[in-house]
């Protein structure tokens, strides 16, 4: 060969896999470098007119209802014994079930061929629009003009925790926020001193999905729901330890964000922002919570309408806060009230002992939510939804094949019966209707993503836009349905 | 060997056929059974003529290039036939138009370029044999081409629909043609305000679906749909149109029969079929009324209906302040409004309104002035607003939304309130406002819901605040 091939050759050999793994880890570093550089360069997901987190934000139109209030059933509360009236069902009482109910479906826990279960109530019309329903709620009755039922929900789930998932995040599997921090990501919040997203819990236990229910998923934490309790601290790890001033700690709190503040800077982590917020909250929350969260404040006419027992946990409590804290402002209130899972296997799960105690706790309470919001011109702004995560079935609950001690219903995720008052809603209307057992809907099916659609479309969001990017695509609340229900705003 | 009398006697022999079809044969009205058998080979037929054209026009061009040396007697004869085709199809055309359900305009203009193609292809053979000039030949070539692109596009567009041909072409065809799409143009929705419902969607309906048998060139059964006047005048043993009650009306019953039925409009085999949205809004015009002089926007529209009327175009019907031209608010005066400590929210990412939440006495700040045309939603409770600050409520014309609870205002203030024409929300509760303050609030109309809980204002005041405004809700906490 002659010399230039031959230096061609030389050169080459130089040029071996050692040399090409290094400048191949430089072009990745480089590539590295970019994806670090870059969230600096990309749009931000928050309102880029404030690196606040918090600050309010426009909705994609006109809202009709600024505050939400969830009164949410944890247990599945029976339809059948509430609002339902099934007639036929009481004509029904201790048959077996025909074979064609029953095949191709799964129960979570009646085995085997169950009998029928009559209603274990007693229902009546109330108000002009001649609403059913039964003895267990006599307060509420009364104001049976003021909601809309949906009385053909229906769900995918019929296990409580993932339906409760379901039911809140849009998904059965962990991991995704909950509607209360779609609704402070879309919409800030309102009262700089309250969180905008509290949650109030009740009864035995917690809600059996646990804290997920009210937390961010993959949305910045800022967003997550704050329980602030009836009893003890209000809110878990607010208040300073023992002989740590406030003064010092304001100070402590404006050093650390200084140095949070410089990070963001340099790296532009949205979670900064969050961290620096949640401080900052928290110090004012150290103030506000304890005088929003203090219902001895008010005057006794209004504990005797809302049944309250201040220094325990109650319910009614709870929906006295949930006034109080609407009125400060706070966009999304939570609550849960546990115990409705009437299966009868004991008497607490009875239709006949428990179930009625838990009307009773619930019953008085909620009618005088309704009315206070009202008569304070709250109510218009306020959307107030009442519901379980699925509802129960008409036939009585066999257990392992025997029949249960004391009277109950199995879980029953194909219809069930929800209420929305307030924000917009129509007064005193009915949407969906089940058939004459209550087993199936017969018309105006409404899926737990179309209740999310309308709770968004309500508070002034167009629920496909509403959108956030996470592991490579944009997520939404109602996950790749809902349909806002028309027929129920006026 | 076409000679040029050959020619000639053709072209006489091709006019007075057209002439018998046109003025004779075309207008005597319907086509008879085998008539009609034919009629629907018109598609077929219209093959062949096009066939020959085009031959003929490839044989001219290959002579003009100096390819076809031998005797150009070829392209007459193809010309003759041409001819002979197109009468032919003329024909059954003619017959297939009678059997109705053809928009007439087009229709018209469909059988003109037929004609054209059918007589100058005929001329087109003595031109070239007697007249043979450039001129004269590349002349009548360009009207035939013509005629037969133009009386085809029309003849697709009667089969087919408006957007047939542009439907998938690229956008800059699209955008060139200037065609409208077929959606956006059927109704007339861009005014809502100002163009009735009879107008904007009832005619559009009848005249593409109903018109061509029961309009102004026709009448079967004595029944005109093409104007007002014409529908009003129509006595039947049924009703036409019952106001209120579509299901009962003759209209609705005859185009709800099911396929088949013999009564059934329009009728399958003749007419192009009526689909169920327009029946829904003929449904939707007959229960509002069926009025000839209500407006889009003066209506309600439930919500299956905005369903279909927006797939036609119809944008969101903007009402009370949405409907006014405002002006964005100015940032500067938002953030110097916000720095004095009031709680400033847009209403919507698009709109220039904004809700303002003040818990000290944000009135007197000059930002609040600037602001004052764009203030929809103003809450100024539990703050130390007097009686005296709330003059500034004259200065916000689109207040659609007033808080003014647990305030120690006594209503003196409230006289301001006299030019909010838009204000819908009043809410007075656990304030001093006493019962001289019924007739400053009983003055605004648009009052929808007012909130009077633990306020000055008695029973017998509230009662005669729900007689000067009663459309309103009154909620006094009892």
């Amino acid at each position: 060969m002659n010399i230039y091939e031959e230096a061609r050759l030389r050169l080459a050999h130089l040029q071996t896999r050692r040399h090409f793994l290094k400048s191949f880890s430089a072009g990745m570093g480089g590539a590295a470098l970019a994806s670090l550089m870059g969230p600096s360069a990309m749009a931000s997901p928050f309102n880029s007119a404030s690196l606040d987190p918090l600050s309010p934000k426009a909705p994609h139109f006109t809202p009709k209802a600024k505050h939400v209030i969830f009164l949410h059933m944890a247990g599945a509360p029976s339809q059948l014994e509430l609002f339902d009236y099934k007639p036929l069902l009481a004509k029904l009482n201790g048959q077996q079930t025909p074979e064609s109910l029953l095949d191709g479906k799964r129960f979570a826990f009646i085995r085997g061929v169950p009998k029928m279960l009559g209603p274990q109530a007693t229902f009546a019309q109330h108000g002009e629009s001649g609403a059913w329903i039964s003895n267990h709620l006599p307060h509420f009755s009364s104001v049976a003009d003021e909601v809309s039922f949906l009385k053909a929900m229906h769900t995918d789930e019929f296990n409580h925790a993932p339906a409760q998932l379901f039911m809140y995040t849009g998904s059965p599997r962990l991991g995704r926020p909950s509607l209360g921090s779609w609704a402070m990501y879309g919409l800030g919040s309102e009262n700089q001193n309250l969180p905008g997203f509290v949650v109030l819990i009740s009864g035995a236990a917690g809600p059996s999905a646990g804290a997920s229910v009210y937390g961010s998923g993959f949305l910045p934490t800022v967003y997550q729901g704050i329980q602030c309790r009836s009893e003890g601290d209000p809110v878990l790890f607010l208040s300073d330890p023992d002989g740590v001033p406030r003064d010092l700690r304001k100070a402590s709190i404006e050093a650390i964000n200084t140095i949070n503040k410089q990070q963001y800077d340099e790296i532009q982590d949205p979670e900064i922002l969050t961290r620096i917020s949640q401080y900052e909250l928290a110090f004012r929350m150290q103030m506000s919570v304890p005088e929003a969260m203090d219902i001895q404040a008010e005057p006794d006419y209004i504990h005797t309408e809302y049944g309250t027992e201040p220094g325990e946990v109650s319910f009614a409590n709870n929906c006295l806060l949930a006034r109080r804290l609407v009125e400060r402002g706070v966009r999304f209130v939570q609550l849960f009230h546990w115990g409705w899972d009437s299966h009868g296997a004991g008497e607490s799960e009875a239709l006949t002992h428990g179930f009625v105690d838990r009307c009773k706790e619930t019953d008085q309470a909620m009618t005088a939510l309704i009315v206070d919001l009202k008569r304070r011109g709250l109510l218009e702004d306020t959307l107030i939804v009442w519901g379980g995560e699925f509802g129960r079935t008409p036939m009585l609950e066999n257990r392992t094949g025997q029949d249960n001690p004391f009277v109950g219903r199995d879980h029953h995720s194909d219809v069930y019966t929800m209420w929305m008052a307030g924000g917009g809603i129509k007064k005193g209307h009915t949407h969906g209707e089940s058939d004459e057992i209550g087993y199936q809907a017969v018309s105006g099916r409404t899926h737990v993503h179309d209740l999310q659609a309308t709770i968004l479309n309500q508070l002034g969001f167009d629920h496909k836009k509403l959108t956030f990017p996470f592991q490579g695509r944009d997520f939404r609340l109602t996950d790749v349905g809902g349909d806002v229900i028309r027929d129920i705003i006026s | 060997m076409i000679s040029s009398r050959f020619a000639r006697w053709n072209s006489a022999f091709i006019a007075i056929g057209l002439l018998i079809l046109f003025f004779w044969l075309d207008p005597s009205g319907r086509a008879s059974g085998w008539q009609r058998f034919f009629g629907r080979f018109h598609s077929a037929y219209v093959h062949v003529p096009i066939g020959f054209l085009i031959f003929g026009l490839v044989l001219s061009i290959l002579k003009s290039i100096g390819w076809l040396k031998e005797n150009d007697n070829i392209i007459n004869i193809v010309l003759v036939l041409t001819s002979w085709a197109g009468l032919k199809t003329v024909a059954v055309g003619s017959w297939l138009g009678q059997m109705g359900g053809y928009p007439p305009d087009i229709l018209f203009l469909h059988k003109i370029f037929g004609y054209g193609v059918t007589l100058f292809a005929a001329i087109l053979v003595v031109v070239r044999l007697e007249y043979d000039r450039p001129i004269f030949v590349y002349g009548i070539w360009s009207i035939l081409l013509a005629s037969m692109v133009i009386g085809s596009d029309l003849g697709g567009r009667m089969t087919h629909g408006d957007g047939y041909v542009t439907e998938y072409a690229p956008e800059f065809v699209q955008d060139l043609l200037n065609h409208p799409d077929p959606m956006a143009s059927r109704f007339y929705l861009s005014q809502p305000d100002s163009t009735t419902v009879y107008d904007g969607i009832v005619a559009p309906i009848f005249a593409d679906k109903c018109t061509s048998c029961h309009g102004p060139d026709r009448g079967k059964g004595r029944l005109r749909l093409h104007s007002a006047e014409a529908i009003q005048s129509h006595d039947g043993d049924d009703p036409l149109l019952v106001s209120g009650l579509p299901m009962e009306s003759l209209l609705i019953q005859r185009v709800s029969l099911p396929f088949g039925h013999e009564d059934q409009m329009p009728p399958p085999l003749d007419a192009k079929p009526i689909s169920h949205s327009d029946v829904e809004l003929l449904k939707w015009w007959i229960a509002e009324g069926a009025s000839f002089e209500a407006t889009i926007a003066a209506v309600s529209i439930p919500a299956p209906i905005l369903t279909i009327l927006e797939a036609y175009g119809l944008d969101e019907i903007r009402r009370g302040i949405f409907a006014l031209d405002t002006s964005a608010a100015d940032s500067s005066a938002v953030a110097e409004l916000r720095e004095a400590g009031a709680h400033i929210t847009p209403l919507a990412i698009d709109e220039p309104y904004l809700d303002v939440r003040c818990t000290t006495n944000c009135t007197e700040e000059p930002s609040f002035t600037v602001l004052s045309e764009q203030i929809a939603w103003l809450d100024l409770s539990g703050s130390d607003v007097t009686d005296e600050d709330l003059t500034v409520l004259m200065g916000l014309p689109n207040l659609t939304r007033l808080n003014l609870s647990n305030m120690t205002i006594t209503g003196a203030g409230l006289a301001s309130m006299a030019g909010l024409e838009y204000l819908e929300y009043l809410n007075l509760y656990g304030s001093d406002v006493t019962d001289d303050a019924v007739d400053h609030i009983g003055a605004i109309q648009s009052l929808k819901t007012i909130y009077l809980w633990q306020s000055g204002i008695t029973q017998e005041g509230a009662e005669r605040l729900s007689a000067l405004l009663p459309n309103a809700e009154i909620d006094t906490g009892r």
